[in-house]
């Protein structure tokens, strides 16, 4: 139950250098308050979500609200936690040697809610026949597997056979909830049986839905939930979610606001959680790199040395984070964990920039407020580059459009960006080989491209590992991003509540193990 | 012959004749026919806002394909999913096929959630519609009983702490007065919840300690305006030589403002609430973002942002409709309070 400092809390490699007083205050709290641990009781918890539109359909993540009600009741055959693979309802899961067909077993003893034990039919459904409308839109790589030729073996045992070779198929799996065999559109939108820790009661889009505990969950007793019933609810607003924890309508007000959170943590009764082991927000800034004044990495490395990134850190994420080395998806599968950040040196970079003949330059940097800090990252970004010579402005669109007009963001000679996905290589794929769907910088790197395929084709981890690393050891000083920096979430609780997780990642708080002190 | 429903409303379209004489002139049709023309007006104004909505909505920036699919979706995906939708027929076919539905109760389904518009939205529209009818049942004897009061005290302490008062909640943005009484009453003195969390399968009138700072913010920030038009009304009434001729008669002051007062101040404050009401319908966004309201406003924010299209004109559907009847069912309320006219129209 205990919660150590591990490597990841204290360091990103050598280029962690923060940690909040207030998280430690935190941990020391949590850890003094271990002996105390008890079972029962119910939690609630607050969430951003899709108002009416929210769906029980586990392969519709479409809010972080979805994804705390997927998570309570359903498991997929593999997990990433603390950046690491992890089996879950797989005893083992190992690919022939081209990656074309995967051998998948399955742990003893799992049973779905209803008491129906879970079967490879069921895995084999999961995979090939695509119940849920949303299925194939989220998680391609459900496309990629031939239901003809995948099969089953044995009551535990089957292969799945994709299409096409691929090495890190395995890494799809863990958003891929696996679904009981008789499982339909109809009671998938009803909240159809799954195997996780919390049995769903009611539920109600835009409102809120009741879990209570699964008495016959299949982990061992040091791992099964501690709470008799989990309520998830939806408020939007983060003052709004801030207001409802002080108030204590609610234990946890999850992905607080920079003043939120500050406000909560200075509140005696309450503190933000503290960091977790998984992936870190990532608010960043990604250059067109195929054209003036960033196509040059001269340049972009000058770029990289105007961010003061300790005011960075203490400005958008209330010291609550790590300094980044301009890579995305940090504290995630395969993120390097030993990248050097370019030093503070705007002197320098000015003289750069004045030699390119650079100064005076305009750089147009299109933003939005579409997540915590990335209007006042953008901000501080501008303010970094008018330091150097350039002439900065911004121009803020309205969130509600921003991710949609794709043309503008590909054009924009600098943009915003966010990430928090789970595996490094689930990022970079998209986003930095030559006509990549994401790549909306216009990078072309035949080294990295090279990286990133064979990485994507190799079977081994150890090997993905690797070469993943490399790739990022070469875009923190080459590539097209600049992040300065990896932030957590501010997820603000009640002091009496214990046992929250953020393994899966920071913006993805799990309640399986969560308890409330006395 | 003038619009005197015009002056009132500014949207009423057939024109109410003023005097008897005017009507013998004209020819006025008698109530039932002015009734149907009234409705058949109506419905021709709903006709025409359709258009608008969905031509409003189809020039949204944005796709609603892409928005469903997200940005990490190939071109091939959202082709595909552009052409499920329907996006890609003309746009006379796209709202020809969508009125069609509409007019048969079928709003259509939700691009993201994949269900009926009409199931999705059943609770956010009664959690509306109970936080506007609460609010109108407090809010009409509320301004009426402050406006006279006032009005009746014209430039005495009373009038001006009114004054005041209601100046100041006008003054401040609804967010502010909010965001105080929910400091005051719910973080200070836990007397109140904060925001309105219902229990699953529940509604606002379960809990109703959830709807009390909702209400109050939108009562606060709705009243002055009410207030001041029925003040300055009141103290115009009390000059007029009717009301003055009935004080020398010695017809008791309540006499005077139930039977004189009233009628001479409602028809301009139907008209104000009617309005108000509707705009409650369409969602009160700002009230059900701070307090968490489950409402139709908060579903507005959110399909729109999503391009959930069949949702945001559902719900610009209910607000016009709400809207364009609420000001029928006024000019009915007006012209029943007002004799003048109502002989005007039901004459024949």
């Amino acid at each position: 139950m205990t919660r150590t400092l591990t490597r990841r809390h204290l360091v990103a490699g050598s280029t962690a250098t923060a940690l909040f007083a207030a998280t430690l205050k935190a941990h020391a709290r949590q850890e003094s308050s271990d002996q105390q641990m008890d079972s029962g009781g119910t939690l609630r918890a607050a969430l951003v979500g899709n108002g009416a539109s929210e769906t029980l359909d586990p392969a519709d993540p479409s809010s972080n609200l979805a994804w705390a009600r997927i998570l309570a009741a359903y498991e997929p055959l593999v997990t990433i936690a603390n950046g690491q693979m992890e089996m879950v309802l797989a005893e083992s899961i190992e690919p022939n040697e081209d990656g074309s067909v995967w051998n998948i077993r399955l742990r003893k003893g799992v049973t779905f809610h209803n008491g129906k034990p879970l079967t490879s039919a069921d895995v084999l459904k999961t995979f090939t026949a695509h119940a849920s409308p949303f299925g194939i839109a989220y998680f391609p790589a459900l496309g990629r597997v031939s239901a003809t030729d995948s099969a089953i073996i044995s009551d535990l045992e089957l292969t799945i056979a994709l299409t096409a070779p691929e090495g890190a198929f395995i890494d799809a799996l863990p958003s891929i909830m696996i679904l009981p065999e008789d499982a339909t559109a109809e009671s998938i939108q009803a909240g159809v049986n799954g195997t996780g820790p919390f049995m769903l009661q009611s539920f109600e889009a835009g409102n809120m839905a009741i879990y209570e505990r699964n008495p016959n969950y299949w982990r061992p007793s040091d791992e099964q939930p501690l709470l008799d019933a989990l309520e998830l609810v939806q408020i939007n607003d983060s003052a709004a979610r801030m207001n409802a924890l002080l108030a204590n309508q609610i234990d946890v007000a999850c992905g607080l606001g920079i003043a939120e959170g500050v406000q909560v943590d200075s509140t005696e009764g309450y503190s933000l959680l503290p960091a977790g082991d998984g992936t870190k927000y990532t608010p960043g800034i990604t250059l067109r790199t195929d054209r003036p004044p960033f196509d040059s990495a001269e340049v972009r490395s000058a770029v990289r040395m105007a961010i003061d990134r300790q005011a960075v850190l203490d400005t958008i994420g209330m010291g609550r984070g790590y300094i980044a080395a301009d890579t995305f998806v940090v504290g995630a599968l395969y993120s390097h964990p030993n990248l050097q950040p370019a030093p503070y040196d705007p002197d320098q970079a000015r003289q750069i920039i004045a030699d390119a003949n650079l100064t005076g330059t305009p750089v147009d940097i299109l933003t939005s407020p579409v997540d915590a800090g990335v209007v006042e990252l953008a901000t501080l970004f501008a303010e970094s580059l008018n330091s150097i010579g350039f002439e900065a402005t911004l121009e803020v669109a309205p969130p509600e459009s921003f991710w949609l007009n794709m043309g503008s963001l590909a054009n924009a000679t600098a943009k915003s960006m966010v990430s928090g996905v789970n595996s490094y290589l689930e990022y970079a794929v998209f986003a930095y080989p030559p006509g990549a769907m994401f790549n909306l910088s216009g990078y072309d790197n035949a080294g990295v491209t090279d990286l990133l395929l064979q990485a994507n084709a190799s079977t081994d981890f150890e090997e993905r590992q690797d070469l993943l690393w490399q790739a990022q050891e070469i875009l923190s000083q080459d590539g097209p991003d600049i992040v300065p920096v990896a932030l957590m979430a501010n997820h603000g609780i009640r002091d009496r509540v214990q046992g929250i997780r953020t393994d899966l990642g920071e913006q993805f708080p799990t309640f399986s193990r969560a308890w409330i002190a006395d | 012959m003038d619009r005197r429903l015009d002056m009132l409303d500014g949207t009423s379209l057939v024109p109410v004749p003023d005097s008897v004489e005017s009507v013998e002139q004209t020819r006025t049709p008698g109530a039932g026919v002015w009734l149907l023309q009234r409705v058949g007006i109506t419905l021709m104004v709903l006709f025409g806002v359709s258009i608008l909505v969905f031509l409003a909505t189809m020039v949204l920036p944005g796709d609603a394909a892409r928005a469903h699919l997200g940005p990490r979706a190939s071109e091939e995906q959202v082709a595909a999913l552009r052409e499920s939708m329907g996006l890609n027929k003309p746009l006379v076919s796209q709202y020809l096929a969508w009125l069609s539905e509409l007019l048969r109760g079928d709003a259509g389904n939700s691009i993201i959630a994949r269900r009926p518009v009409t199931e999705m939205l059943a609770a956010p529209a009664r959690n509306s519609l109970v936080l506007g009818s609460v609010t109108m049942v407090l809010l009409v004897p509320l301004t009426l009983g402050l406006g006279i009061w006032s009005g009746l005290r014209a430039g005495k302490t009373g009038d001006h702490l009114i004054g005041i008062i209601t100046t100041l909640c006008y003054a401040v943005p609804m967010f502010i007065t909010a965001t105080a009484l929910i400091y005051v009453f719910a973080l200070n003195l836990h007397w109140l919840p904060a925001v309105s969390l219902m229990p699953s399968g529940s509604g606002p009138l379960d809990s109703w300690r959830i709807l009390v700072l909702p209400v109050a913010t939108l009562l606060l920030g709705s009243s002055a305006y009410l207030v001041r038009i029925i003040r300055a009304r009141t103290i115009d009434t009390m000059r007029s030589e009717f009301i003055e001729s009935s004080r020398l008669r010695g017809v008791p002051t309540r006499r005077i403002i139930i039977h004189h007062m009233l009628p001479s101040v409602m028809p301009p404050v139907i008209q104000v609430m009617v309005l108000y009401a509707a705009s409650l319908v369409g969602g009160v966004v700002i009230i059900e973002a701070v307090f968490g309201y489950p409402g139709l406003g908060q579903e507005l924010v959110r399909a729109v942002g999503a391009r959930d299209i069949p949702v945001v004109q559902a719900i610009a559907m209910l607000a016009a409709a709400v809207c364009v009847f609420g000001n029928l069912l006024a000019d009915l309320l007006v012209i029943a309070l007002s004799p003048r006219l109502r002989s005007e129209v039901w004459s024949q």
